[in-house]
């Protein structure tokens, strides 16, 4: 086993979300000391998963979205990153067991479907605007992964006081008006970066025609339609509570479906250098 | 374990509760502060008690004893002619136990076992207040330290071992969880409070409790508004004006007599599109109910009425119910250990 194996990496980092996951998850039952292992596990798994993807991201001098497994860490990734940041900024209680849910389902998933990791054919360096457009899509990839994951909690806790249910999760989830916030804000940041990421992906596709394939580009501008559509219907109130926190899970499910279009081009046999240099995969 | 190394101590209580007295005999029997010194004193000097501690809040006068005989007619004798209550009452509404079942008994105090509601955690800052009495009146001894000690440990583990204590079993603090699974912080929602009845005022006085701070009474009668809003620091206003507080509301408490609803889905739909996206939630404390059951229709509504909250804190305490005979028989058990470590 090579410690500096960017593969070994990664399933530790993996294996540790799901560790985090189920401590977190155990801490539910009322066993405190859980709910702080489920964080150490949940830190721990996020700095291998970095090691890994910056390993990675050598080979190429940029963040590694090479194929559908990458891109699946990648989004894992950014979402762990945002809760990390956003769950103490805005006290979002079990925010960590979700996130680490998605995390672990993400990224174990990908390591298991070896065809994820095929390696992309050798192409000449793009500009580097195309790996600041992918960079910043994938991010905002991981911003939608977080918010579904908050809207899934909305949906919890809104099911939970129609039916009159109290008790055990309930109790331990963020308030209505607390994700209803959060929603808010996560779904503006998202839009906002994806915009950006589309804006310059449209500029490059125009300095670069037929570049890329239109069965891609329709398929990043309709998920990037949807988003801006749910976000203008939450702007003038015609889309909240429970039916835009649906929306946002059908939205992040449509989006996650979207990876095989937008990475169709990729997943072809691995040249023979490529699998030389990565004969693990 | 003895202070002379011959004799063990004998721990002994008598008491009265809940459980063996009603209301009315529990008041004759309640100890003022103002008589808790001159009961220390007696019984140190009277009752010829090696260690005493007085635990007398209003479900329970008990007193916890040390002695060189296990025999309570010392106490029974100062309680009667030191501080008025009659012998035979006292055996007739009280109980005595000695040894191992003192133990026992203090940890199901401590952990709220004995509790008229069972689990409540009000019992266990009481006897902490009577340890500290006692151990300043430099009343508890060796004994007493450990049996109270240990009985804290105790009331700690049930806390966090069983679900004993878990959900809300008063509406009140019922409806003060549903406020903060909708609102989150109560702090920063606005409370509006319709109607002075009992009920209402028992249910803003719980959200006050947990943090609300923006209050609005509404009422027919302006001073008796006047005069509930002064109790919470409050603003007041007349119950007509209530769809004039209603879109600044996060919170409201429909606990007036009105004989139909105050608040239709019709005249809420209007008043919903003035917000923005913020969950709305109604308590129903009146009957007849205040609000039509057909706003819980609406988006970002959150209506719960008198039974919802009945049948909330019922499911809650038949949970904890369920966890009484686990906590016992461990607590029995821990009860048994530290006997035997006195005794030992």
């Amino acid at each position: 086993m090579d410690i500096a194996d960017d593969r070994w990496l990664l399933w530790t980092g993996s294996v540790l979300y799901g560790i985090a996951f189920l401590l977190t998850l155990a801490s539910l039952k009322g066993r405190a000391g859980w709910r702080a292992a489920g964080r150490v596990a949940l830190g721990a798994g996020f700095i291998f998963q970095s090691l890994g993807l910056f390993l990675r991201g050598l080979l190429d001098h940029a963040l590694p979205l090479t194929n559908v497994f990458e891109i699946l860490q990648a989004m894992a990734w950014s979402a762990i990153a945002l809760d990390l940041v956003v769950r103490p900024l805005f006290k979002l209680k079990l925010l960590n067991l979700f996130a680490a849910g998605l995390a672990a389902v993400l990224s174990v998933g990908s390591l298991f479907l070896a065809g994820f990791d095929r390696l992309a054919p050798a192409t000449e360096p793009g500009s580097p605007w195309v790996g600041f457009h992918a960079a910043l899509a994938v991010f905002s990839y991981g911003v939608f992964g977080l918010l579904a994951l908050t809207s899934l909690m909305y949906i919890i806790q809104h099911h939970g006081l129609e039916a009159r249910r109290s008790g055990g999760i309930f109790d331990r989830l963020p308030a209505i008006r607390q994700l209803e916030d959060i929603n808010g804000r996560l779904i503006s940041f998202g839009v906002s970066v994806l915009t950006v990421s589309v804006a310059v992906g449209v500029l490059d596709l125009i300095a670069q025609p037929g570049s890329v394939g239109w069965l891609k580009v329709g398929v990043a501008l309709a998920v990037w339609f949807g988003y801006a559509v749910v976000l203008l219907l939450r702007r003038f109130n015609r889309l909240v509570g429970a039916p835009f926190a649906i929306a946002c899970v059908a939205m992040f499910t449509g989006a996650l479906i979207s990876l095989w279009p937008l990475t169709r081009h990729v997943e072809k046999p691995p040249a023979p250098e490529a699998v030389a240099l990565h004969s693990d995969v | 374990m003895s202070d002379n190394g011959t004799q063990p101590p004998k721990l002994l209580l008598l008491g009265s509760s809940h459980r063996t007295a009603p209301l009315e005999v529990r008041e004759r029997f309640a100890i003022s502060p103002a008589q808790l010194a001159a009961l220390y004193e007696n019984l140190r000097e009277r009752a010829a008690l090696r260690e005493c501690l007085v635990l007398n809040t209003c479900n329970r006068v008990e007193i916890y004893a040390v002695a060189d005989r296990d025999d309570p007619d010392g106490i029974y004798e100062v309680l009667e002619r030191q501080h008025g209550i009659p012998r035979d009452q006292l055996a007739r509404y009280g109980f005595f136990e000695s040894g191992e079942a003192v133990v026992r008994h203090a940890f199901a105090v401590a952990a709220g076992l004995d509790s008229q509601m069972v689990g409540e955690t009000e019992i266990l800052g009481q006897v902490k207040a009577s340890y500290t009495t006692a151990t300043e009146r430099s009343a508890a001894g060796p004994v007493l330290h450990r049996l109270f000690q240990k009985s804290f440990q105790a009331a700690k583990w049930a806390r966090t071992h069983t679900q004993l204590g878990s959900g809300q079993v008063s509406l009140g603090n019922v409806a003060v969880d549903l406020a903060t699974r909708v609102c989150g912080d109560l702090k920063d929602a606005v409370l509006l409070l319709a109607g002075t009845g009992e009920a209402g005022q028992k249910t803003a006085q719980a959200l006050v409790s947990r943090g609300a701070e923006q209050i609005t009474v509404l009422s027919r009668e302006s001073a008796r508004a006047q005069e509930l809003a002064a109790t919470f620091n409050a603003a007041s206003g007349a119950l007509g004006d209530l769809a004039h507080f209603l879109p600044h509301a996060d919170i409201v408490i429909g606990a007036t007599g009105a004989p139909g609803p105050l608040l239709t889905a019709d005249a809420l739909k209007p008043i919903l599109k003035t917000r923005p996206a913020r969950p709305f939630f109604l308590i129903d404390l009146a009957v007849p109910r205040n609000f039509d059951p057909g706003v819980a229709k609406l988006r970002n509504v959150y209506l719960y009425n008198l039974d919802d909250l009945a049948e909330i804190a019922n499911e809650n305490l038949r949970a904890r119910l369920a966890e009484v005979d686990k906590t016992k028989a461990a607590l029995d058990q821990r009860a048994a250990e530290l006997w035997a470590r006195i005794t030992g």
